[in-house]
């Protein structure tokens, strides 16, 4: 369960990037948030996965205001989400084994836990195959998947994608979607930020429309 | 378990890239090496010394040196006179004593063979009881005067010098220390923030995952440690070979003096690795406390 109340981002500078947004999403929801370039939509990902704190308002979490977390609290708190970041944000120093263990390093799993929990994750996006190639060689599509896999490697509860489809071919995008879908079916709440309408077409789900960082509907 | 895991996973990788550099890594580790062995060589040097002049400063011996024409019935009138309630012993060395020791060294005895009398004096050696060396040298200053009495000669007095020369070679080792622990810790600190500035990217990401700041110190804590760790090592190393071959030289030429240089004892070398080692940590520290804060957004 996701609420928040009158979330404003001010970024330094000046720039308004989200105004009083108040919203709430059931948990096992799949909802969209739609809207131009710069509208703010990665921003309020960012807010509810506590990667930014907001200049005002709350977000809760399960009933718990994230915003008032002590600093050493944060890093618990962004295990319970899966991120796929619009840059996606994989280290290219490592094979596509170690990119999708890396959180599970963090939560100090035993290596053969991760090992299985790992390939389970790669294997749901397709990629068990390439374990051991450096992301590098891989596809803008199979990065993106890839970038997938370490989202919910941790089982998150919550899933947060940014843009999700962004470069990708129609083709390509249908497949990404399909497997949010997936994943939304087991329980996992999933958010998707995207400008794309084709994408939510068909999808039957939730869309929260943001212009000029305001909730629209 | 996690506890566990967490830390071998940061070890691991502290090993694999200390390793990854072999050339770099041994550079570092000899440069660490040689910082701690020459200020710990020389305070061990200079402590062996110490040991030695405390042992004489405290000593509460004089030698009165008589005159060469004093007859026995002088020499037991002083000898009388010296002894007071707080001395406790009062010894003669005859001349012809002392000429038949000084002979039994044969550089000199070709010297003495050259000389037609025995050049050297009666002495008295007193021993006064202990903590009496105020009164011992108020002795000595009294029985200076003394007819038949030509010098007074105080252990204590040359003990003295060498002493505050061995506060002075204390003060330099230490300084030495303290400049080289300073050393080690600044290059430590560059060192570990090139890696830190290195590894940005991934640090980035592990913290956007959910890594805490320690998850991300640690492996930087951990090749600080190493690092020091084999430093230490090395400089016990060097300590050893050093002493092993210098000890016996030193002691033989030393052994006029009374003495004996020291190896250092299992403890003491086990403080120098961990001080090694916390020096490493301590720069690492520093290094990775300023730089992360910084990845912090």
């Amino acid at each position: 369960m996701i609420k928040t109340e009158k979330l404003s981002k001010r970024y330094p500078g000046g720039f308004q990037a989200l105004k009083n947004i108040s919203l709430s999403i059931g948990s096992g929801e799949m909802v969209f948030v739609t809207g131009h370039s710069g509208a703010g939509k990665s921003t309020l990902l960012k807010l509810i996965g506590g990667l930014e704190s907001p200049t005002s308002g709350t977000v809760e979490i399960n009933g718990q205001d994230i915003t008032k977390l002590s600093q050493s609290a944060i890093p618990f708190l962004r295990r319970n989400f899966g991120f796929v970041f619009q840059d996606l944000k994989l280290l290219f120093d490592r094979s596509v084994f170690d990119n999708v263990a890396l959180p599970l390093i963090i939560s100090g799993l035993p290596r053969s836990e991760i090992a299985k929990r790992v390939r389970a994750a790669l294997d749901k996006v397709g990629l068990l195959q390439r374990e051991k190639v450096n992301p590098v060689s891989l596809s803008g599509g199979e990065q993106q998947r890839l970038c997938i896999a370490r989202a919910v490697v941790n089982k998150p509860a919550i899933l947060l994608a940014d843009e999700p489809t962004g470069n990708l071919d129609p083709a390509y995008a249908a497949d990404i979607v399909a497997m949010f879908k997936a994943f939304n079916r087991v329980g996992v709440t999933v958010i998707i930020a995207t400008h794309d309408p084709a994408m939510i077409e068909g999808l039957g789900a939730r869309t929260i429309s943001i212009e000029a960082g305001e909730m629209t509907l | 378990m996690n506890w566990f895991f967490l830390r071998l996973d940061a070890l691991k990788d502290s090993l694999k890239r200390l390793l990854s550099r072999p050339i770099v890594t041994i550079s570092n580790i000899v440069g660490l090496g040689i910082s701690i062995a020459i200020p710990a060589g020389l305070f061990l040097l200079v402590a062996s010394a110490d040991n030695l002049s405390r042992d004489i400063s405290e000593s509460t011996q004089m030698n009165v040196f008589l005159d060469l024409g004093v007859n026995d019935e002088q020499v037991n009138k002083i000898k009388q006179r010296l002894s007071l309630n707080y001395v406790k012993e009062v010894k003669l060395i005859d001349r012809d004593d002392a000429l038949k020791s000084l002979r039994e060294n044969n550089e000199i005895a070709v010297v003495l063979d050259n000389i037609d009398n025995n050049p050297l004096p009666h002495t008295l050696v007193v021993t006064a009881k202990e903590g009496k060396l105020v009164e011992l040298e108020a002795l000595g200053r009294e029985a200076k005067t003394w007819e038949g009495v030509d010098q007074i000669a105080f252990d204590s007095d040359w003990a003295r010098r060498l002493q505050s020369f061995i506060d002075l070679g204390k003060v330099v080792a230490l300084c030495f220390g303290a400049l080289f622990a300073v050393g080690i810790i600044a290059n430590t600190y560059n060192l570990i923030r090139l890696q830190v500035l290195n590894r940005r990217e991934e640090i980035e990401v592990a913290k956007l995952v959910g890594a805490t700041n320690s998850f991300i110190r640690r492996p930087f804590l951990y090749f600080g440690a190493l690092q020091g760790l084999f430093g230490g090592l090395l400089a016990v190393v060097i300590i050893e070979i050093g002493s092993r071959y210098s000890v016996s030289t030193l002691n033989e030429l030393f052994s006029q003096a009374g003495i004996t240089f020291q190896r250092l004892t299992v403890q003491e070398l086990g403080v120098l690795i961990i001080i090694s080692a916390l020096l490493g940590i301590i720069g690492a520290w520093f290094a990775t406390n300023r730089l992360i804060a910084i990845y912090n957004k």
